[in-house]
């Protein structure tokens, strides 16, 4: 093969194949699309629903009463002494950052995984503690754990001798966006600046109309 | 070994205990004691200081106590795989010569066992430390909604 056949085999051969390449990917991905198996990320899905709990001044909610919402969501339990008042602590500093139009935007909630012995009375001088703004939410152990399986949650109670327990839970912060979208979590061991900034990403979506019942651009 | 000939020396090192303690709180040094807002009721709470050895040799922290709480704990908080646990150290922690141990947030931590009172922002109580080698160090610690910034823990020097 000589050096000019080579050329034009490469010249043609490869657009045409590019091209057939490309409308054959079109045409399998348009065929699978109806059955295509939900993305494995949580990220950009709906989480958090359906949950119904109790919130702190005792009103029956369910996590419809905060779409459109900017939402952070943690899980703990008032007798936990360090993780729990560090990530409360680290909400309640971000939304003290935020102006208050803004922070009146955002849901921050907590919610129990001891429901043993976290009633709203108890979770209402322990939230308010930290933010005015937090919402301290519990319920039966059932309604507790279709919360936690609704965010894909885990906890579990760990005995520590006679009576005594504490939980072990996620220490995670979830972010969502307006539209019930997880938009990702804070962490405690960012500055407070970094979760501040994260928050404001989710409120700029909200600027945008997007929210459960607005479009969403696909 | 060493552990051995120092448990030896105890009773002759409870003699000169005055002079072993002055010097002890020269070696160890606690800053930056500070605590949450807690309620009585719930009955916990926790506070976080920062341990830095000037001495020639490890000291272990292996107890503690303090006049505002029943009892105190030393814990740590573990994050794996996402899932946050706590760790009781009934082992105390050593702070290694020249070293510094810190008791911080989401780590190792002071568990304060049924306050006898809700702890305000801006209060005040000592914890008393207790050191491997019989000796005691009192730390102040102030009740915080934050932590307390490092140049603040100048009041101490």
């Amino acid at each position: 093969m000589n050096r000019r056949t080579l050329l034009l085999t490469l010249g043609i051969g490869c657009p045409v194949s590019m091209a057939l390449g490309w409308g054959l990917s079109e045409w399998m991905l348009a065929n699978r699309a109806p059955e295509a198996p939900p993305s494995r990320s949580p990220f950009g899905q709906p989480i958090g629903t359906p949950f119904a709990l109790a919130d702190h001044t005792g009103l029956r909610v369910t996590d419809r009463d905060f779409a459109g919402r900017v939402r952070l969501v943690f899980f703990g339990f008032t007798h936990c002494p360090d993780i729990c008042p560090t990530g409360l602590g680290y909400i309640a500093e971000a939304l003290d950052s935020l102006t208050e139009q803004e922070a009146a935007e955002v849901r921050p909630l907590f919610i129990s995984v001891d429901s043993g012995r976290d009633t709203p009375e108890l979770l209402a001088s322990y939230v308010t503690n930290f933010h005015p703004l937090l919402i301290g939410l519990t319920g039966t152990e059932e309604e507790v754990a279709q919360a936690a399986k609704a965010f894909r949650t885990y906890y579990a109670k760990v005995p520590t001798g006679g009576d005594a327990y504490v939980m072990e839970h996620s220490a995670s912060i979830y972010l969502l966006g307006p539209d019930g979208m997880l938009r990702g979590f804070l962490d405690t061991h960012e500055p407070p600046t970094t979760a501040v900034a994260k928050i404001r990403m989710a409120l700029a979506d909200m600027a945008s109309g997007m929210s459960e019942t607005g479009d969403r651009p696909s | 070994m060493k552990r051995r000939i120092l448990l030896a020396a105890m009773p002759l090192a409870t003699l000169g205990r005055t002079r072993a303690e002055a010097q002890g709180q020269q070696n160890l040094k606690a800053e930056q004691g500070w605590s949450r807002p807690a309620l009585a009721r719930i009955g916990t709470a926790v506070a976080y200081l920062t341990l830095r050895n000037e001495g020639g040799a490890p000291v272990r922290v292996i107890g503690a106590s303090t006049p505002a709480a029943e009892g105190v704990e030393i814990h740590e908080s573990v994050v794996e795989n996402d899932v946050a646990r706590m760790r009781p150290r009934p082992d105390g922690v050593a702070v290694p010569s020249g070293g510094t141990v810190r008791f911080e947030p989401g780590g190792l931590h002071l568990m304060l066992m049924k306050p006898y009172a809700d702890l305000k922002a801006g209060q005040s109580f000592t914890l008393t430390l207790r050191l491997d080698s019989g000796e005691v160090l009192a730390v102040p610690v102030t009740v915080a909604m934050r932590e307390p910034t490092a140049g603040h823990s100048g009041m101490n020097h």
